[in-house]
């Protein structure tokens, strides 16, 4: 039995749960309703609307973070007292050689909690959309964010999306994210984002949080890790056992991880042609050939050899077709003037004679 | 619901599953737990007894249907224990047994952002502060937690109207505080509409 909203003071509509859905705007249904409902009942407008000003400043609840480390150390805590006890033996080391080792345990120890935090829960119900290489696909989440996902890439994400915690997936490979704005909060930080208003992508050494944004993210093997930003505002972070690293990123802009220093590095790029292949195009600006390779080694799963090394320095300019593999080689080989072989994965950049 | 595969699974001894409770709810249990009674240590340590617990009893617990408010259930009672304790051995007679939490808010708890003045901030956390004990726990539990009603009697032991009751008295207290901050921001323009 639906209540008798004609006649609800203040506290009974802040109280009832579907007229929180309709001012969180987690229900499509409840906003509807209670959108054609105000509509019909101008009497009780005021009275709603106060009631609008208060579950909204309920809502600016936020719990503080909790530090990583201490969960990490408490869940140690928690697997060392639940294993069966078993006869430690005596470690007969001194000195340095002792707290090396002690150290190597703890670290080991934080290392195995740190990676149990950071990648998906095991056991929660998953989904995964995956591509090949050289194949595209738009994958639609169940909060409206649309992902493009580029060759060989796989996306994972909870099979249940609920409004208390952030939307999150993990990214393997390369996306274009046009993720949807669920928050009614103006000009909210990112950092400040409470229930499901942040968007998380956890791209191997990086986490990105977006409240609404569209941008790409490349995740490959060996650390090639970028993120570049075509509209909105995004929140980078690098977290490791001992530092944090986050950076605010405005649109055009890049953040890549770099192994080497360990440390995020940020520069003005045109965003367009790092998301340009999700529209079916490559834009090349002086691009030097090995990132080319690797392009058709990452995306395409394809191996490119080059007979000779001078092609390696060589760089290309101009935007080509991405539809397919074959398409994308010939174009690459007319505007360079050499000829390609393919035999199964394996490509040959060849001279013309 | 999603979380009944993991409780099971947990239920039949597997460490995984158990492990993937304890990381997913070990935030929302701490900040709860620190939301009750501020002390650190001690919220640790009754999370941790509380998790070395279920393992040990993992083959007698039953299912549950949702596993967060029956872990806040069950951390809630285990700190009331625990400071029950602390309090026999400091021979301090605990007379007032339901006013054993002390929930206060902090300026951190509620985000500054363009809603809230910093002064209207701080009138917030005033009256919330004045609230009576329960109904500022069954705020949290409602607003920083997003427990429904039935859930956060099941936490509290209480029956789901006297949460319903708590929290409108909470609201009533609060709707005073807003016509307040209303008059004063027509004052200065209109409600901004959305």
């Amino acid at each position: 039995m639906a209540p008798d909203y004609t006649t609800f003071q203040t506290e009974d509509f802040v109280l009832d749960e579907s007229f929180q859905a309709f001012v969180a705007g987690s229900d499509a249904a409840a906003v509807q309703f209670w959108q054609r409902w105000l509509a019909e009942h101008p009497a009780q407008q005021p009275a709603a609307e106060q009631a609008q000003q208060l579950v909204l400043m309920l809502g600016q609840a936020r719990q503080p973070v909790t530090s990583a480390q201490r969960k990490a150390q408490d869940l140690q805590r928690l697997r060392r007292a639940i294993r069966q006890p078993q006869p430690a033996p005596m470690l007969r080391t001194q000195g340095l050689r002792r707290k090396r080792l002690v150290a190597g345990a703890l670290l080991f120890l934080l290392v195995l909690g740190a990676g149990f935090w950071l990648w998906p829960a095991a056991g929660l119900q998953r989904v995964q959309y995956a591509t090949l290489g050289g194949e595209q696909r738009a994958v639609q989440l169940p909060d409206g964010s649309v992902v493009v996902l580029n060759g060989n890439s796989r996306l994972t994400t909870a099979a249940n999306w609920d409004a208390q915690s952030p939307r999150e997936v993990w990214l393997e490979g390369e996306a274009f994210f046009r993720v949807s704005h669920l928050t009614r909060v103006p000009n909210l930080p990112v950092a400040q984002a409470t229930g499901n208003a942040k968007f998380v992508v956890h791209a191997g050494e990086l986490n990105v949080s977006v409240l609404g944004t569209t941008f790409n993210v490349i995740n490959r093997p060996d650390g090639f890790n970028k993120v570049t930003l075509n509209s909105g505002k995004v929140l980078v972070e690098h977290t490791s056992l001992l530092s944090h690293d986050a950076l605010l990123m405005a649109p055009g802009e890049l953040v890549e991880f770099t192994p080497v220093r360990h440390t995020l590095a940020k520069h003005a790029v045109a965003p367009e042609a790092f998301s340009a292949w999700a529209s079916g195009t490559l834009v090349f600006d002086h691009t030097p050939m090995p990132e080319i390779i690797r392009l058709f080694r990452d995306t395409y799963g394809l191996e490119v050899v080059v007979a000779d090394p001078a092609l390696l320095r060589q760089t290309v300019t101009g935007t080509l077709p991405n539809k397919s593999a074959d398409v994308l080689l010939k174009a690459l080989s007319k505007s360079m003037g050499i000829r390609t072989e393919r035999h199964g994965n394996q490509v040959h950049l060849l001279p013309l004679n | 619901m999603p979380a009944q595969p993991l409780w099971d699974a947990f239920r039949q001894g597997d460490e995984q599953a158990f492990t993937t409770i304890f990381v997913e709810h070990y935030e929302a249990l701490y900040n709860y737990g620190m939301k009750l009674v501020g002390d650190e240590e001690l919220v640790r340590d009754s999370i941790q007894e509380l998790f070395q617990k279920l393992w040990e009893r993992r083959a007698v617990l039953e299912a549950v249907e949702t596993i967060k408010p029956y872990l806040f259930k069950v951390l809630r009672n285990r700190i009331s224990d625990n400071l029950k304790m602390a309090s026999r051995r400091s021979a301090r007679q605990q007379s007032y047994h339901e006013e054993e939490f002390e929930v206060v808010y902090v300026p951190d708890d509620f985000l500054t952002a363009e809603q809230l003045s910093s002064e209207q901030h701080a009138q917030l956390l005033a009256v919330l502060n004045q609230l009576p004990q329960r109904q500022r726990e069954v705020l949290y539990l409602k607003y920083f937690d997003g427990f429904s009603y039935e859930k956060i009697s099941e936490v509290m032991s209480l029956t789901a109207q006297s949460v319903r009751n708590l929290i409108y008295r909470a609201i009533k207290a609060l709707k005073e505080l807003l016509l307040m901050m209303l008059a004063y921001l027509l004052f200065q323009a209109q409600v901004r509409y959305w």
